[in-house]
């Protein structure tokens, strides 16, 4: 008797201790994301595996993968179902039908391509398929911008600029050192309206930094959000510093909160002034922070990337590059917002900028530049449906 | 994150400057093989995607000066072969182990660095991509 209890009790530690305190993803009886298939992305001589600036949408009626290839200066359009190059649109370097300076792109259909110059919407070029050039935008100089003419525009994966009833809406970087102190507490304007009809430009009054940051100092990665059109018209802003997201109606009037912490984090950002490069990267790499989040229109959910913070190695942490080295979380809510779970993956294979929705589900690329199996010809997106 | 952002904070931390610079410099030629000369350009062409253009241009330049090392650092195949394209270009080394990212020599933009003619290092040059014309030290 005496035996069996020894045994039974061996039995239960064993079991409790192979329960991981971060449960990976799929793992679970009812996990709402699990892994089902992989997709083969076939690369040509003139493609390389970086996806910063991707899109999916439709093309030639497939659901297909449309990515900036800077390297070649060019759009790569790729089918979703093969995997394989189904079009190319590449760009002149030189001449009257030149395209330079690339620095993002909007797909709205075959006939309606934005190309939108670097750090830049000022010679925003729309196109169609066949890259011939329809017109050339620039917005007129507005005056009451911190640097009159300029607007510093971004698009990426992470906060697309998107073309809605013939306006462009857009973010904007700030031009000043966040991590000096009083520079967040200023009334920024960081998302606009460029009007294609009649050029000009609106910045909504409430697109500066959330209440949260106006007494502190953070390096400027931890001071950016990631945004994104969803698809009841409402913008969704997940601050990096920020527990909470943000939701605006679509003309920025109104907000709401929506309480969002993750699990992993547990202890408060440091709240320091004047930090230096070396002490920027060590808050970036040695803090758990918020970065992109996507939302599934398919099954209605939304889904908010985490970078978790690991301790920081001077000898070998020297560029922010390093941040593909840590592991990160996905949290899931679904469309009321309420949080399904928190998934753990780890650092060094996938590349969270480059993850995508699709029809089937999340596309996780396994484009880490510290992965080490990484086939240039042949890049692996895991595909985890989403429940 | 972004990856605009991501420019300007490679521009931040380029600016990264130890009083052990020269060592380690020393160590990176050391352990590449290269012998020094006048000048030093190292290129990391997987950290700013969308400077492959300057980093071409640069690279073509810097090619026609004989005083000139250049390492370009990348794990990536393809992009050096693309960097390059078909013409052989002289005093090219490769570090694909990113070891100068390792030692902090370089993470965003390409950076000289010259020697006096005793082997020792006079200064460390970041190149700006921001202005319109490229300009070598």
């Amino acid at each position: 008797m005496k035996k069996i209890i020894l045994n039974t009790l061996f039995a239960i530690c064993a079991l409790t201790s192979c329960k991981s305190e971060k449960e990976k993803a799929g793992i679970g009886f009812e996990s709402n994301l699990v892994l089902a298939d992989s997709l083969i992305l076939h690369l040509d001589e003139k493609s390389t595996p970086e996806f910063n600036y991707h899109q999916i949408n439709k093309f030639s009626k497939n659901e297909s993968f449309l990515n900036l290839n800077l390297v070649n200066q060019s759009l790569d359009i790729y089918s979703l179902e093969t995997g394989n190059l189904i079009h190319r649109i590449s760009f002149n370097s030189q001449g009257p039908e030149s395209i330079t300076n690339l620095g993002g792109f909007f797909y709205q259909n075959e006939d309606s391509i934005f190309i939108f110059p670097k750090m830049s919407l000022f010679n925003t070029t729309l196109i169609d398929s066949n890259g011939d050039i329809s017109k050339r935008y620039s917005p007129i100089s507005n005056k009451n911008q911190v640097v009159p003419g300029l607007i510093n525009h971004f698009s990426n994966s992470a906060n697309p600029t998107y073309f809605v009833k013939n306006s462009l809406y857009f973010d904007q970087g700030i031009l000043k050192n966040t991590a000096v102190p009083g520079v967040l507490a200023e009334n920024h304007q960081l998302s606009g309206r460029f009007n294609l009809v009649t050029d000009s430009v609106f910045l909504f009054p409430k697109s500066g930094f959330p209440h949260f940051y106006q007494d502190k100092t953070f390096p400027i990665y931890l001071s950016v959000s990631s945004r994104i059109l969803d698809s009841e018209m409402q913008w969704i802003y997940s601050w990096n510093a920020l527990d909470s997201i943000i939701i605006f109606d679509f003309e920025m009037e109104n907000k709401k909160l929506i309480y969002s912490k993750s699990k992993y984090r547990n202890q408060d950002f440091p709240n320091i002034a004047n930090t230096g490069p070396s002490e920027s990267l060590e808050l970036i790499i040695s803090n758990t922070h918020y970065c992109k989040i996507i939302q599934d229109p398919y099954r209605k959910r939304y889904l908010r990337f985490v970078q978790l913070g690991r301790n920081f190695d001077p000898d070998t942490d020297n560029s922010i590059s390093s941040i593909f080295k840590n592991d990160f979380s996905i949290m899931i809510y679904n469309e009321n917002w309420e949080l399904q779970d928190e998934y753990f993956f780890p650092g060094n294979i996938y590349n969270l900028y480059h993850s995508f929705i699709g029809e089937k589900g999340l596309y996780l690329p396994k484009t880490n530049p510290f992965f080490k199996n990484l086939d240039e010809d042949n890049v692996v997106f895991d595909m985890y449906e989403i429940r | 994150m972004k990856y605009t952002y991501l420019l300007a904070i490679l521009c931040l931390f380029c600016c990264k400057k130890t009083t052990s610079q020269e060592n380690k410099i020393e160590k990176y030629l050391n352990k590449l093989e290269i012998p020094i000369r006048n000048k030093v350009l190292i290129i990391f062409i997987d950290g700013c995607t969308s400077c492959f253009v300057n980093h071409k241009t640069l690279t073509q330049e810097a090619s026609k000066i004989d005083e000139y090392q250049i390492i370009v650092v990348t794990k990536s195949i393809k992009k050096a072969g693309m960097l390059l394209g078909e013409d052989l270009i002289p005093n090219i080394y490769f570090d694909t182990e990113l070891l100068a990212v390792e030692l902090g020599l370089v993470s965003g933009f390409p950076v000289v660095f010259s020697f006096r003619e005793d082997g020792h290092l006079m200064n460390v040059t970041q190149i700006d991509y921001s202005s319109k014309n490229l300009s070598l030290p």
